[in-house]
């Protein structure tokens, strides 16, 4: 089983590449809000979820794609980590 | 099945802690309700009358404990619906929202439990369509149909994936809140959002942030009321100037939207659901994706969470460009479900091109722009003033794209919206101040936002709300306290959302023309005029001639309060029967008119010619002198009736009668009353009989296929000329048979007077040979609005009539006393 400090690096590169540009990751905290503070929207959660399924060899379903499992850094990762078991 | 009200997320709060709140809330709720009430906010749907109890409802959903307040906003609803549809709609509509529930969650096959609900849904649509007429459930049908048409679907969703079921009263919460009787156009709530954020903040910090959108959406609509006064007729603009103001004005109305929104998710906050907001700044939106991203945000993950996901996962391993397919997807469904809403809320679906193409237009947009931003990604600029211009001249580019598509999907026709565009590049010089206004715009908004972000405002919402209330109060005071500043008509109909001059004539044409299939009224006006006075409406049948409608012959009928009484004689004129041959000594005056003065919504012996004939009787009766022994007043007048129906009745029917005099009537705005009527005529095809109208319609390049809009601009250059061309032919008429003609002029009811064009009809008609009356001053020193039969019909009521009879006496006395030979003047 992946490590979660692993799945939570994988979604900061990600928010770092297509979010937060020249900011850089290290300005989010694991549990700020993604989805309910408009980071990132529609598109990028779409985009975050193929990131995912890619790279962690997982299927996510439409449903599953809310602010339940996507609003945080850590909800993203316990999450990733659910379907990994 | 949990019947309490609460779930994990909710806070725990004790009865000292909540009667501490209550303060607090007893002042905010006080404010709101205030505010409500002078402003009569929301008054044609309906929140002005049930705001006192919605405010002592949420003092007691405070003071009860968490676990029973779902309860308690499901019951008050339930109440209120009673209250306001009536006691068995109300119950109709409590039953129908629990049997939806119930239906989901039978323990039954997925597909029985589908056709349950197509059955039901089935049922209603019939309903709808007035198929079946159970008085009851038509009324009930629309307020349903607020309720479920959308938070169903998102509730069925929900149930479908859902691993633990919230309690049932909070569910039933979601559909059954008092807030949404009065706002029909409410915001789809997403029910997982409902759900989870109900009592999850403390009390004060949510009563506020509640309070300042209720006084954020009181702004708007107050706001809307000033851009509604003054966007002008699309129909009457001439130039380049008139219509960007109209194109702007008539975007900047969905205020009204974002004004109701506000205050609903404000009032559900204050009820204990912490809800997001429901549009991120509206108006300044710098680009496609923001459009999608935040004007109307509640729609947008409404869509994305049922439609847009489901679609995308289904596409994504079969389709290549699997998230622009499903983007356009989205939009062609958007334009689904508007037709589905508009069904629902008017009863009929409109499947317009422009809608259509409009829904296209913007999906494609949209959906570019999301895929140059997915491979680009979202840039950032340092906050320079250059950086600001470019913003602020984005924000304007996007403003005058969506106006222009705002306008584009108002339009009837795409051929309409070509047609009108066309008067874009008329009299460019006109544009002048529109560039003004535009330069001025770019540099409020260039400053504004170099300053604003700088300013600690975002972290004094609640103090900067005070401050609004406290500058609304302020206006009323005056008025409250009976002292006279100047600023009272302003504040008078900012406070009151009166028709303006458009919507005037709308409604006294529209409702004739409703009931022999002139074009529809736009659906804001149906919702927000539902109560028009139809008793006597079954009084007409439609004919084929120039007419189109006339009143049937010896037709009765009683109004439901049974008040007053709407009848005919033998030859369909509202009145007493008379003889076709004119009695010795009786003196006729035939009347040529409309509603007025047939008396629209009055009963029979209240009408101002029923009163006007009954008094000038009175008087001859007591003369010695008089040539006559009584006079008979015959009302040739019917709804929506002018100058070519008077000039018909006048070539076919008066003279029938033998009458000594012809009135003929005018009223505020003859000139566009004439357009109106003539492009109706046009619209529906009716043969017009006069070789001069038949020119001009040929002149104008007007047809039936045209929109109404397109008919009404063509025609307008003629206005005048064929409305002096049918007064003419009348008077020729009348002179024909040596029977003299009066003009009088009676101003409609809350209208302004326009002294240039009663100045101009006086001239005309005078040097006709008309002998012309005014009674323009006959409502000064009155309360017009005590004179109407309400709110939404400013036809005159018996009070009315009585003023309009006492009117016409006065200026019509020394005159009939003259012809009648009554020694004393008739006008003391």
């Amino acid at each position: 089983m992946r490590e979660i400090e692993e799945i939570k690096a994988s979604v900061r590169a990600f928010l770092a590449a297509h979010v937060l540009h020249d900011q850089g990751s290290e300005v989010l905290a694991d549990s700020d809000p993604l989805i309910s503070s408009r980071l990132i929207d529609s598109i990028v959660a779409l985009k975050l979820v193929n990131h995912l399924e890619e790279k962690f060899n997982i299927e996510f379903e439409a449903h599953e794609v809310d602010q339940e499992n996507l609003d945080s850094v850590e909800r993203i990762a316990a999450f990733v980590q659910t379907k990994l078991k | 099945m949990e019947f309490t009200g609460v779930t994990a997320n909710s806070i725990s709060i004790t009865f000292r802690e909540r009667v501490n709140g209550l303060p607090l809330l007893v002042l905010l709720t006080g404010i709101t309700c205030l505010l409500i009430h002078l402003y009569n906010i929301e008054a044609a749907t309906g929140l002005t009358i049930i705001i006192p109890y919605l405010g002592i409802g949420i003092l007691v959903n405070h003071i009860l404990a968490v676990r029973f307040q779902p309860l308690f906003i499901s019951s008050l609803s339930s109440i209120l619906y009673c209250y306001a549809l009536g006691i068995i709609p109300g119950i109709i509509t409590t039953c129908t929202v629990l049997l939806f529930m119930f239906i989901v969650r039978m323990p039954i096959k997925k597909i029985y439990r589908i056709g349950l609900i197509g059955l039901a849904v089935g049922c209603f649509v019939l309903i709808r369509i007035q198929f079946f007429h159970f008085p009851s459930l038509i009324i009930a049908t629309p307020v349903l149909a607020s309720i479920l048409m959308f938070r169903f679907i998102v509730f069925s969703y929900e149930l479908k994936i859902e691993k633990q079921q919230p309690p049932f009263l909070l569910q039933l919460s979601y559909f059954l809140n008092p807030i949404n009787l009065a706002m029909p156009l409410f915001p789809i709530i997403d029910y997982k959002t409902w759900i989870n954020n109900f009592r999850t903040e403390a009390y004060n910090i949510q009563y506020k942030r509640s309070f300042v959108r209720i006084v954020l959406g009181i702004f708007q609509l107050l706001l809307y009321r000033v851009v509604y006064y003054n966007v002008p007729d699309l129909s009457s603009l001439e130039t380049s100037g008139e219509m960007l103001g109209y194109i702007f004005g008539n975007y900047a109305m969905i205020l009204r939207m974002l004004g109701i929104f506000w205050i609903a998710i404000g009032f559900s906050g204050m009820m204990g659901f912490s809800l997001p907001p429901v549009f991120q700044h509206a108006f300044l939106v710098t680009g496609f994706t923001q459009i999608w991203r935040r004007i109307n945000i509640y729609w947008k993950d409404f869509i994305t969470k049922v439609f847009y996901y489901e679609i995308y996962f289904k596409l994504r391993k079969k389709v290549k460009q699997s998230l622009i397919v499903s983007s356009m997807l989205i939009f062609l469904l958007t334009w689904i479900l508007h037709n589905y809403q508009w069904f629902w809320l008017q009863g009929t679906v409109t499947l317009k091109t422009t809608d259509f193409l409009y829904w296209l237009i913007l999906g494609i947009c949209i959906s570019v722009a999301l895929r140059i931003e997915e491979k680009y990604g979202r840039k950032t600029s340092p906050a320079s003033l250059l950086h600001s211009l470019r913003w602020a001249l984005q924000v304007l580019a996007m403003i005058t794209f969506m106006s222009v598509m705002w306008w584009f999907w108002n339009s009837a026709s795409i051929s309409e919206w070509i047609y009108m565009s066309g008067k874009l590049f008329i009299n460019k010089e006109t544009l002048l101040w529109p560039a003004v206004i535009a330069s001025a715009v770019l540099i409020v908004l260039t400053m504004g936002h170099q300053i604003l972000p700088r300013l600690p405002l975002q972290k004094f919402p609640f103090p900067i709300a005070l401050a609004g209330v406290v500058i609304l109060v302020v206006l009323q005071a005056p008025s409250m306290m009976q002292i006279e500043t100047g600023l009272d008509k302003y504040v008078d109909k900012l406070s009151k959302l009166h028709m303006n001059a458009l919507d005037r004539d709308r409604a006294e044409q529209g409702y004739y023309e409703r009931l022999t299939g002139g074009s529809a009224s736009p659906w804001e006006q149906n919702i927000n005029f539902p109560g028009r006075n139809q008793w006597f409406s079954k009084s007409e049948i439609q004919t084929n001639d120039i007419r189109k409608r006339t009143l049937k012959s010896n037709f009765k009928v009683v109004s439901p309060d049974g008040r007053s009484t709407f009848s005919t004689n033998d030859y369909g004129l509202r009145g007493p029967s008379i003889s076709l041959v004119k009695p010795p000594r009786v003196y006729r005056i035939a009347v040529l008119g409309g509603s007025y003065e047939m008396g629209s919504g009055v009963s029979d012996n209240e009408t101002f010619l029923r009163v006007f004939e009954k008094r000038i009787n009175e008087r001859i009766q007591k003369s010695d002198s008089a040539l006559y022994d009584s006079v008979e007043v015959l009302v040739f007048a019917a709804g929506g009736y002018h100058l070519p129906q008077y000039l018909w009745l006048t070539e076919h029917e008066v003279f029938r009668f033998q009458p000594d005099l012809v009135l003929v009537f005018g009223h505020s705005g003859e000139y566009n009353r004439f357009n109106s009527v003539f492009s109706g005529l046009i619209k529906n095809g009716v043969e017009l009989g006069y070789s001069y109208l038949v020119d001009i319609k040929k002149q104008s390049g007007a047809t039936q296929k045209m929109d109404r809009t397109e008919i009404k601009s063509r025609l307008h250059p003629y206005d005048e000329s064929a409305l002096i061309w049918c007064y003419s032919s009348l008077h020729r008429v009348c002179s024909e048979k040596r029977v003299p003609a009066y003009w009088i002029y009676l101003p409609s009811l809350g209208s302004e007077r326009n002294p240039d064009e009663f100045n101009t009809l006086n001239t005309k008609l005078s040097s006709i040979g008309f002998l012309t009356f005014d009674l323009s001053n006959i409502y000064t020193g009155a309360d017009q609005n005590s004179l109407k039969l309400s709110e939404e019909d400013n036809h005159p009521n018996a009070k009315g009539h009585e003023l309009i009879s006492n009117g016409l006496l006065q200026s019509l006395g020394d005159q009939l006393s003259r012809n009648l030979r009554i020694e004393r003047q008739i006008s003391n």
